[in-house]
């Protein structure tokens, strides 16, 4: 993404771009949210519904984390690194 | 579980938090509370072993408060809250051309704090055992629990001493009528997604200042620019980084605040003793340094004591570490049947294996943290600093806590907890604690009977 076209803001002394924040947000909630979601077909699947809280939650933050992964790869971090 | 077994699942769990979680700790504006515990109450909600848990969160903090004071030595920004009282020592440092001297005093203060915290407190967690009982049973006026009486004792304290005394002290009993309202329309006792609200708090509140007209004071041009100083090869030797003195200063505070967090802010307790080092000498330079591996050192110790003493010896979260960070270890959560993960570690393991596996993992961390920093802290900085996007950080943060909160309540806890968000940002950015949202949110149901 080109950096003139995103409106930048500075958060926690970190510069972030608007529309690369709304690209991160959607790509690691629908992630983590799918995973959710997706727990109890798993759980049928394997026949352990007792297990389906805990696998909800462990996919989920599985989840996130792909999409951390992914927003990662995809995002350019929006800092000048000077060495002296 | 064998205990062999144990100790390889621990050796993975701590390697991987320490790797993971250097690079999260050298990160600007991550705060240790909301990128530790989501992590932690996600394992421990899904019905992880508390024991690993506890290892795993044991190396999280040790790598992360070690890291987070890498970028405070290299670039003076802070990398999390913990370290921003080191900002200014780090600005001295650099002055004078110290910051890579600077670099290794914190890394090496980092680890005398872990051991002498791990040496004092955990040993002293488990002889102050027989308090936790006294600390459960009603008594007094009020007939609370003994540790209620503890933790609004702690939550006045910190209140008189935070910048914005009285905003602090209004904000008690009206922050607990808001947890206990919550609790009330969802109907159970939710704990979940309040608490991971306070901590998500601060970012979501800038974030959604990002959708609001008035965001002009936020808005930049440009990138942030980012001077990272020069450092040459550095030695693998403690002992060449830090002085007799800086040595003994760091091992007295470092073990004398590991206590003390078990009731006091770790914040508070890193700028009372560093300010103290710092003004008792006259040459800026020599108190700065010693001041910026004094807090480094009190950095690590308050968290391991302030989660340990807690954690085994009251069984009750007494102070804003264990009210904040290592919550998740005191929740009734379902994955234990309705009981807290403490309670399952007390009687899932005995004293020896805890103790055991806990220096262990602690141990292990340390080193592992100091030789990944020592040798590598530059090319980590730059490789964070150039790779790692500030956006997916907080995406990915926001992001669990939605999830736990839609676990906890539905679509109900996603609107509390934005509500609960904006009501702790709103007192923190004014001078409040956080450590006083999260025992606020614990002692809420006796607050608020005081009221009716």
């Amino acid at each position: 993404m080109d950096k003139v076209s995103q409106n930048l803001y500075e958060i926690f002394g970190e510069v972030i771009a608007e529309r690369d924040f709304l690209k991160a947000f959607l790509i690691t909630a629908t992630l983590a949210f799918l995973m959710y979601f997706s727990a109890p077909q798993i759980v049928k699947m394997l026949g352990r519904e007792d297990l389906l809280n805990a696998l909800r939650v462990t996919l989920s933050a599985l989840g996130a984390f792909l999409g951390f992964i992914i927003s990662t790869a995809i995002i350019e971090p929006k800092r000048i690194v000077e060495e002296e | 579980m064998d205990i062999a077994t144990l100790l390889i699942q621990v050796t993975f769990l701590t390697a991987f938090s320490v790797l993971l979680y250097i690079i999260i700790g050298m990160i600007p504006g991550t705060d240790e509370t909301a990128t530790i515990a989501p992590v932690t109450l996600a394992f421990l909600a899904a019905g992880f072993d508390p024991l690993l848990v506890l290892a795993w969160f044991m190396g999280t903090i040790v790598a992360f408060k070690a890291a987070d004071a890498v970028p405070t030595a290299l670039a003076a920004i802070p990398g999390g809250v913990m370290a921003v009282p080191q900002v200014p020592d780090a600005l001295v440092a650099r002055k004078y051309g110290y910051s890579e001297i600077l670099l290794r005093k914190g890394i090496t203060a980092s680890v005398i704090g872990t051991i002498v915290a791990i040496a004092i407190t955990l040993p002293l967690s488990f002889y102050l055992a027989p308090l936790g009982d006294l600390l459960k049973n009603p008594i007094g006026p009020l007939n609370w629990p003994g540790w209620v009486y503890l933790i609004v004792a702690g939550t006045l304290l910190l209140a008189i001493m935070s910048k914005a005394k009285i905003l602090a002290l209004l904000a008690i009993f009206p922050f607990a009528m808001l947890v206990q309202g919550l609790r009330g329309l969802y109907g159970h006792s939710a704990f979940i997604s309040i608490f991971l609200a306070i901590t998500v708090g601060p970012i979501l509140y800038e974030l959604l200042t990002l959708i609001s007209p008035n965001n002009h004071h936020l808005k930049r041009k440009d990138y942030a620019r980012i001077k990272l100083v020069r450092t040459g090869k550095i030695s693998l030797n403690p002992l060449h980084h830090l002085t007799k003195v800086e040595v003994a200063l760091s091992s007295l505070l470092a073990g004398l605040s590991g206590i003390l967090a078990t009731f006091m802010s770790p914040v508070g307790l890193t700028v009372l003793f560093g300010d103290l080092v710092k003004e008792s000498q006259k040459d800026e330079l020599k108190g700065s340094l010693m001041a910026y591996a004094v807090r480094d050192a009190i950095k690590n110790a308050t968290y391991i004591g302030g989660t340990l003493i807690p954690l085994i010896a009251l069984g009750v979260p007494t102070g804003p570490m264990s009210a904040g960070p290592a919550h998740p270890f005191f929740a009734e959560l379902a994955a234990f049947g309705g009981s807290t993960p403490r309670d399952v570690l007390l009687q899932r393991y005995s004293t020896s294996t805890i103790m055991l596996v806990t220096i262990y993992a602690t141990l292990f961390a340390a080193i592992l943290a100091y030789l990944i920093l020592i040798k590598y802290s530059k090319q980590l900085t730059r490789f964070v600093f150039k790779k790692v996007p500030a956006e997916a950080l907080y995406a990915t943060f926001l992001a669990i806590v939605m999830v736990l909160a839609y676990n906890d309540a539905g679509i109900a806890g996603i609107f509390g907890s934005i509500l609960v968000g904006l009501i702790s940002a709103t007192f923190v950015r004014n001078g409040v604690s956080i450590g006083i949202l999260f025992m606020v949110l614990v002692a809420a149901p006796y607050l608020v009977g005081l009221l009716f």
